[in-house]
C-alpha cells in the first residue's frame, strides 16, 4: 500500500507530463463531442448517444500511454535504482505500478466519459438519452482503457524504454497493425486476433464483431496480461544500468 | 558486517568481476578502491541486489540483500547511477522514499538538517550542482537511519570543504558503530577519509590493508647524487643496500637510511651533490599495486 502511495507522491510531485496527457485528451474529447452533438442538433446524426460514447474511447490510447509512463519514467530518470533498493522485491514495485496507473486510467476515462456525456447533455437535452445498452458500452469502453494501460505497463516493463516503448506502441497500433489488417483479411483472417483489432470489436458499440464480444474481450485481455507478465519477469531478471 | 565471497560477474564475454572476496568491519570507513573500470559499482549493485552474481555472494549481515526485512533501515546507499527526477524538488525526492519506505515526513526534515540542505530543499533539481546532488543522495541513504552505509563515488564534484564536511560525517557515522563503505577512484580522497581500504583492478582483488598500514608499506628511498656515483653504488651494495642507477648519476637507494648514505660517502671521500630522503605517496603505492595486478 506504501508503495502505491509513494507512486501516486511521484506523480502529484512531479505533474506536468500527466496534466498534458489529462489536458489534451480533454481537448480532443471536447472537440469529437461538440461537433457530433451539433450534427445531432442539425439533423445529421440520429441516435447521437453511442457516437458521443465512442468519442471518449479515444481514452485507450492515453491509457496506453500511461501505462507505459508510470513505469518507464523511473527507468528514463535513473530513480528506480532508489526505488528498488527501498523495495528490493522487485515485482511488489510493478504491482504497486499496476495499481497506480489503473487507479489513474479509470480516473482519466472516467473524466473523459463526463465531459463528452456532459457536453451532449448541454447541447441536446431531450434530444440526448441514455440507454441501459449505452451505459453497457460506456462500461466497456472502461474496461478496454483499463486493459490497455495494462498492456503499456507491461511494455514499458519489458523495453525499460520510454522513448522505445512508446515509438513501439506506435509503431504497432499505427504502422503495423493498420497493414496486417490490411493483408489479414486476405490471410485466414488473422486481422481480427491482433490486439488493437480484438480491443476494437470488444469496446465497439455494434454486434457486428467476427469473434464474439467476449472472445474479443478475453483476447484484448490475454494480451495485456501477457506483456504484464512479461514485464514482470523483465524487471525481475534483468540488472539496473 | 559487509562480505564479499568470490564474487564474479561476467557481461556476456567481459568479465567486470572475478572471484573477489573481501570483508567490511562495522564502526570503520572503510574505502573501496579501483580505477575507472575496475568493477567498483558492478560490485556494489550486486552486494545492493540490483544486479544479480554470475557466482559468489555478497551479504550484508549475513543476509542477501533482497532479502533483508526492511533494507532501507538495515543499508543506505547512494550508487553512481542513483538519479533524480529533474522537476522534482530535493524535498520531494525524498518524500517518495520516505513514503515507499514508511518512514515520517519528520525524518525527511532530520536528513535534510544533517547534510545542511534545509535552504535548497525546495528547489527543484535540474538547478541542482553536483555536489547538491551528492548531498542529496546521501541524505536518501541516511533516510532509514541505517545500520550500514554503501555509497559509490560520494567525493566526486565536492570541493575541498564539501570533502572535510563529508569525512567529518562519515566518521561520526562510523564513530557510532555502523559499517561505512565508501568507493572511489582516487587514493588520495580515501587517505583522509577511509580506515581501511580494498583495492580491486580490473575485478580483481589487489590488497586490503588499513590506511595506515598501506602508507607504512609506501617504501622510504634515499635519492643521491654525485659525479662518482658509480663507486659510491659499489659501495652501498658493500653495505647491503638496494642501488638503481638512473640518469645524471642519480641514485635511488633502499634499505639504507640517509645517514648511512652520507657516512659511506665521507668515509670515502666521495662528493655529493644531492642527499634527499624520498617516501612514496599512497598515490604512488597505489599505482605500483594496481600496475603489479596489470603486469602479473
Amino acid at each position: 500500500m506504501r508503495l502505491v502511495y509513494a507512486e501516486l507522491l511521484k506523480i502529484r510531485t512531479a505533474p506536468w507530463t500527466t496534466l498534458t496527457l489529462v489536458l489534451a485528451l480533454l481537448a480532443i474529447v471536447g472537440l469529437g463531442a461538440a461537433g457530433t452533438s451539433n450534427d445531432a442538433n442539425s439533423g445529421f446524426v440520429i441516435s447521437p448517444e453511442s457516437d458521443i460514447i465512442n468519442i471518449a474511447g479515444i481514452a485507450t490510447i492515453f491509457t496506453l500511454i500511461l501505462g507505459i509512463l508510470a513505469v518507464t519514467w523511473d527507468y528514463r530518470h535513473g530513480t528506480i535504482t532508489q526505488t528498488f533498493l527501498v523495495s528490493p522485491r522487485r515485482e511488489r514495485v510493478i504491482v504497486a505500478k499496476l495499481v497506480t496507473a489503473l487507479v489513474l486510467a479509470a480516473l482519466l476515462t472516467g473524466l473523459a466519459l463526463a465531459f463528452a456525456l456532459g457536453i451532449a447533455e448541454v447541447w441536446l437535452g431531450d434530444g440526448f438519452q441514455l440507454t441501459r445498452d449505452n451505459w453497457n458500452h460506456a462500461g466497456r469502453i472502461l474496461v478496454a482503457t483499463l486493459l490497455w494501460a495494462v498492456l503499456g505497463l507491461g511494455l514499458g516493463a519489458t523495453l525499460q524504454t520510454q522513448v522505445g516503448a512508446l515509438i513501439s506502441a506506435i509503431v504497432w497500433f499505427l504502422v503495423v497493425e493498420f497493414v496486417l489488417v490490411g493483408l489479414g483479411s486476405k490471410i485466414w483472417d488473422i486481422d481480427q486476433y491482433l490486439p488493437g483489432e480484438a480491443l476494437r470489436e470488444f469496446a465497439s458499440s455494434g454486434d457486428q464483431g467476427r469473434l464474439g464480444r467476449a472472445t474479443a474481450g478475453l483476447l484484448a485481455a490475454a494480451y495485456a496480461f501477457g506483456f504484464a507478465a512479461l514485464g514482470t519477469l523483465s524487471a525481475l531478471r534483468r540488472d539496473v544500468n | 558486517m559487509i562480505e564479499v565471497d568470490r564474487l564474479t560477474k561476467r557481461f556476456g564475454k567481459t568479465v567486470a568481476v572475478e572471484d573477489l572476496s573481501f570483508r567490511v568491519a562495522p564502526a570503520r570507513v572503510t574505502g573501496f578502491l579501483g580505477p575507472n573500470g575496475a568493477g567498483k559499482t558492478t560490485t556494489l549493485k550486486v552486494m545492493l541486489g540490483l544486479a544479480r552474481p554470475s557466482s559468489g555472494s555478497a551479504a550484508i549481515g549475513g543476509r542477501l540483500y533482497r532479502d533483508l526485512d526492511d533494507p532501507i533501515r538495515k543499508v543506505g546507499a547512494v550508487l553512481e547511477t542513483s538519479n533524480y527526477h529533474p522537476g522534482r524538488s530535493g524535498r520531494n525526492h525524498l518524500r517518495v522514499l520516505a513514503a515507499a519506505a514508511g518512514l515520517p515526513r519528520s525524518r525527511v526534515e532530520e536528513v535534510l538538517e544533517l547534510v545542511a540542505m534545509k535552504d535548497s530543499a525546495r528547489r527543484r533539481v535540474k538547478g541542482y550542482s553536483l555536489g547538491m546532488r551528492q548531498r542529496l543522495g546521501l541524505a536518501a541513504s541516511l533516510l532509514g537511519d541505517p545500520e550500514v552505509l554503501v555509497l559509490d563515488e560520494p567525493a566526486n564534484g565536492l570541493d575541498p570543504a564539501g570533502i572535510r564536511w563529508l569525512r567529518d560525517l562519515l566518521r561520526s557515522l562510523a564513530d557510532q558503530g555502523r559499517t561505512v563503505l565508501v568507493s572511489s577512484h582516487l587514493l588520495a580522497e580515501m587517505e583522509q577519509i577511509a580506515d581501511d581500504v580494498v583495492v580491486i583492478h580490473r575485478g580483481k582483488f589487489v590488497a586490503q590493508a588499513s590506511t595506515a598500514e598501506l602508507a607504512a608499506r609506501a617504501t622510504t628511498r634515499v635519492r643521491v647524487r654525485s659525479p662518482q656515483s658509480e663507486r659510491l653504488g659499489e659501495l652501498l651494495v658493500g653495505e647491503g643496500a638496494t642501488v638503481e642507477a638512473t640518469d645524471g648519476g642519480v641514485l635511488a637507494v633502499r634499505e639504507a637510511s640517509p645517514e648511512q648514505v652520507g657516512e659511506v660517502a665521507a668515509a670515502n671521500a666521495i662528493v655529493l651533490h644531492e642527499l634527499v630522503s624520498e617516501t612514496a605517496t599512497l598515490e604512488e603505492t597505489f599505482l605500483e599495486l594496481t600496475r603489479g595486478e596489470t603486469t602479473s
